[in-house]
C-alpha cells in the first residue's frame, strides 16, 4: 500500500503535555491559510472527491467495516501520512480524526478540548441522536468533578479489590452453567454478557434479568450505521424511561447500592439534579456491561485464535493481568471515539485547529503507535510496560477501570482452569456497524 | 465556581494542606489529576503524574483530584511547622 499523501506540513511540533496554553490571539496563525493538502485516500489508491464547499480534503468515515479485532491498516497509514485529518461523521459534519499516541492523549487530557461543547447546543454532532448532555461523560470540570466525586470512592482499585471474592464466585457459577452446557457452547451468552451484567446491576441494585432488553439498547446506543438514528433516539428513550423507573422502585425501598447513595445525593443534599441522576445511572449501565462483555468476549477470541496465548496464561496464570492490559491494547475494538470540541485555536500535529472544530481522538489507534510500542502489531502477552489508553485519558479516563480489571482477571484465571482444553468450535461471528468491534458469538468447546 | 488560590498568609501557617504528594509505586497514569488540578500537577512523558514544582498550596481542585484518583496515590499534607506551634494542642 502505498498512500500518496505527503506529510501534512508542520507547523510546529506536536502539542505534547497537558498545560493550557494561552489562547492564541490571531485567528488560527499563518498556517490556515494552507494550500489544501492533495486527498489521501485510505487505500492508498484513488484519490477521494472532494466536497467544493470544503477546503480541505474529507476521509471517509467509518472505515470499512473488518470483523475480528487485529489492528486496523487504515489508522496504520493515518498515523504515517496524516495523523490529524479531516473527516465527515455519519451527520455530515466535519471532524479532526486523530491517530497519534501523544496527540490522542493530548486531546483527552487537556481542558481545551470540551466534552460538554460535543453534547451541548449547537455543532458538530456524530449523529442526529441523544448526547446524554446531563450525564458524566458530557460534562467538563467543574461539573464533571462534582458528579464524580458522587462514585469515585466506590470504584477505587482498593474497592474493586473488596469485591474480587464476589466476583470469582458469580464467575464460578457461570463456568458450572458452561461446563453442563452440550458441547460446542457459545461464550457471548453464556459467560461474557452475564458475568459485567451481574456486578453492574448488584453494584447498582438493580435488576439482573433485563440482559436481553439491556443488550438490544447497549447495541442501539453503540450503531453507527447498523441502525437509523431514529431508533437509536428510540432506544436512549427506552432506557432512559427504564432507569428512571428502576430509580422510582429504589426510591421506595432504598438498600446499601450504589442507586440509593446517588439518590440520596440527588433528594438530601441537592448535589445532582434528577435529569443528572437519570444519566448517570444510565451511564453506568451502559458503560459497565456492553463495554467489559465485548471486551471480554474479544479477549477469549484472541486468546484461542493462536492456542499458544491460551496455553500461556493457563500455564502462568500469575501472568494474566499483565496479559490482560496486553489484550486491551492489542484489540482495536473501538473504532471510533466520543467528540470533543476545540474551545479555542490551536495546533495539533502541525495541523490548525479552529475553535469550535470537533476532534476524535482514537485510543485504540494510539494503542497501536510505532513511536511508543515496539512491533506494535504484534499481540506480545508479556508486553510490560504498556501505557495504553484502553480505558480513555484525562478526567473522563474509565471510572469502572479497576472493577473491569478484576472482573477480566478473575474470569480468565477461573475459565483457563477450569476448561484447560478450551478450543474455538467454529470461527467467531461479528457484530457489525457499531462502533466497536466484538463477538457476536463464540463456538467454543473442550 | 473556579477556586481561587489561597491568600498566602504572612505568617505561613496556610489554612489547610500545604503539601501534595504522588506515589509512583501506585499511580496508573489515568491523567485525572493533570486534568483536574492542572495548577498541581503534570505528566511525566511516561503518563505518571508530578506535581508541578511551582505547584501552590493545595487548593480545592488539587483536593478533588485526591478525591478522584482511582488508586488514592495523591495524599495532601500539611508541611511539619518550622517552630513549634503557638497553642498546645
Ligand atoms: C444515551 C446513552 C449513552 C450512554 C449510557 C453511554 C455510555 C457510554 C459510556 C459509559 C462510555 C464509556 C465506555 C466506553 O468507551 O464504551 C461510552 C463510550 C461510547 N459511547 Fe456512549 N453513551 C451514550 C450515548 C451514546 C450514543 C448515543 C452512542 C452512539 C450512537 C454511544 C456510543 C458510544 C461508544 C461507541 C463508545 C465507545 C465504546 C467502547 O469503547 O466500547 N454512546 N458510552
Ligand atoms: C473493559 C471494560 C471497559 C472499557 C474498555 C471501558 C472504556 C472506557 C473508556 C475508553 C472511557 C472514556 C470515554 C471517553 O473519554 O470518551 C470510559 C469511561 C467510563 N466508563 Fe468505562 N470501560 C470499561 C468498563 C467500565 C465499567 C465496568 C464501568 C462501570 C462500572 C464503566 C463506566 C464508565 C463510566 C461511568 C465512564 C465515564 C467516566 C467519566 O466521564 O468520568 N466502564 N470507559
Ligand atoms: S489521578 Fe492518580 S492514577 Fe491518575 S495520574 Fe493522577 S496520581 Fe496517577
Amino acid at each position: 500500500m502505498t498512500p500518496q499523501a505527503p506529510e501534512p506540513r508542520r507547523q510546529s511540533p506536536s502539542a505534547s503535555g497537558t498545560r493550557p496554553q494561552p489562547p492564541r490571539t490571531s485567528g488560527t496563525g499563518p498556517a490556515s491559510a494552507s494550500t489544501p493538502r492533495p486527498p489521501a485516500s485510505l487505500d492508498g489508491t484513488d484519490p477521494i472527491p472532494k466536497p467544493r464547499t470544503d477546503p480541505t480534503p474529507t476521509q471517509v468515515f467509518p472505515l470499512p467495516h473488518r470483523d475480528g479485532l487485529d489492528p486496523i491498516p487504515e489508522f496504520a497509514d493515518l498515523r504515517r501520512d496524516a495523523p490529524c485529518t479531516r473527516i465527515r461523521l455519519p451527520s455530515g459534519d466535519r471532524a479532526w480524526l486523530v491517530t497519534r499516541y501523544a496527540d490522542v492523549r493530548l486531546v483527552l487530557g487537556d481542558p481545551r478540548f470540551s466534552r460538554t461543547r460535543a453534547t451541548r447546543g449547537s455543532g458538530p454532532r456524530m449523529a442526529d441522536v441523544p448526547t446524554l448532555a446531563d450525564s458524566i461523560l458530557a460534562a467538563d470540570p467543574p461539573v464533571h468533578t462534582r458528579l464524580r466525586k458522587l462514585v469515585a470512592a466506590a470504584f477505587t482499585a482498593r474497592r474493586a479489590e473488596a469485591m474480587r471474592r464476589d466476583i470469582a464466585r458469580l464467575v464460578g457459577d457461570l463456568l458450572d452453567t458452561v461446563i453442563a452446557h452440550d458441547r460446542p457452547a457459545d461464550l457471548v451468552p453464556l459467560f461474557a454478557r452475564p458475568l459485567p451484567l451481574a456486578v453492574i446491576c448488584d453494584l447498582l441494585g438493580t435488576p439482573r434479568h433485563d440482559g436481553d432488553r439491556l443488550d438490544a439498547w447497549c447495541d442501539a446506543l453503540r450503531s453507527l450505521t447498523a441502525i437509523p438514528d431514529a431508533a437509536v433516539t428510540h432506544a436512549v428513550g427506552e432506557m432512559t424511561g427504564y432507569m428512571a423507573g428502576l430509580i422510582a422502585d429504589k426510591r421506595r425501598r432504598p438498600a446499601d447500592d450504589m442507586l440509593s447513595v446517588l439518590i440520596a445525593a440527588r433528594d438530601d443534599e441537592d448535589r445532582l439534579t434528577e435529569d443528572e441522576l437519570v444519566s448517570f445511572c444510565v451511564v453506568l449501565l451502559a458503560g459497565g456491561y456492553g463495554t467489559t462483555s465485548d471486551r471480554l468476549s474479544g479477549m477469549i477470541h484472541l486468546l484461542l485464535a493462536a492456542p499458544e496465548r491460551y496455553r500461556h496464561i493457563r500455564d502462568n496464570p500469575e501472568a494474566i493481568p499483565t496479559a490482560i492490559e496486553e489484550l486491551l491494547r492489542y484489540a482495536q475494538t473501538n473504532i471510533q471515539a466520543n467528540l470533543r470540541v476545540a474551545t479555542e485555536p490551536l495546533t495539533l500535529a502541525g495541523v490548525d485547529i479552529a475553535e469550535g472544530d470537533a476532534v476524535m481522538a482514537i485510543n485504540s489507534s494510539a494503542n497501536h503507535d510505532e513511536s511508543v510500542f515496539d512491533t506494535p502489531e504484534q499481540l506480545d502477552l508479556t508486553r510490560n510496560p504498556n501505557p495504553h489508553l484502553g480505558f480513555g485519558h484525562g478526567v473522563h479516563h474509565c471510572v469502572g477501570a479497576q472493577l473491569a480489571r478484576v472482573q477480566l482477571q478473575e474470569a480468565l484465571t477461573a475459565l483457563t482452569r477450569r476448561f484447560p482444553t478450551l478450543r474455538s468450535a467454529a470461527p467467531a461471528t461479528w457484530k457489525s456497524g457499531l462502533k466497536t468491534r466484538a463477538p457476536r458469538t463464540l463456538p467454543v468447546t473442550w | 465556581m473556579t477556586p481561587r488560590p489561597p491568600t498566602p498568609s504572612s505568617n505561613g501557617s496556610a489554612q489547610g494542606p500545604t503539601h501534595a504528594h504522588v506515589d509512583l509505586d501506585l499511580c496508573i497514569a489515568s491523567g485525572i489529576c493533570a486534568a483536574t488540578a492542572p495548577t498541581h500537577f503534570t505528566q511525566a512523558p511516561n503518563g505518571q503524574a508530578r506535581v508541578r514544582p511551582d505547584a501552590p498550596p493545595p487548593t480545592t481542585p488539587a483536593e478533588d483530584a485526591a478525591a478522584l484518583c482511582p488508586v488514592e496515590a495523591i495524599t495532601l499534607t500539611r508541611a511539619p511547622a518550622p517552630h513549634p506551634p503557638p497553642k498546645s494542642t
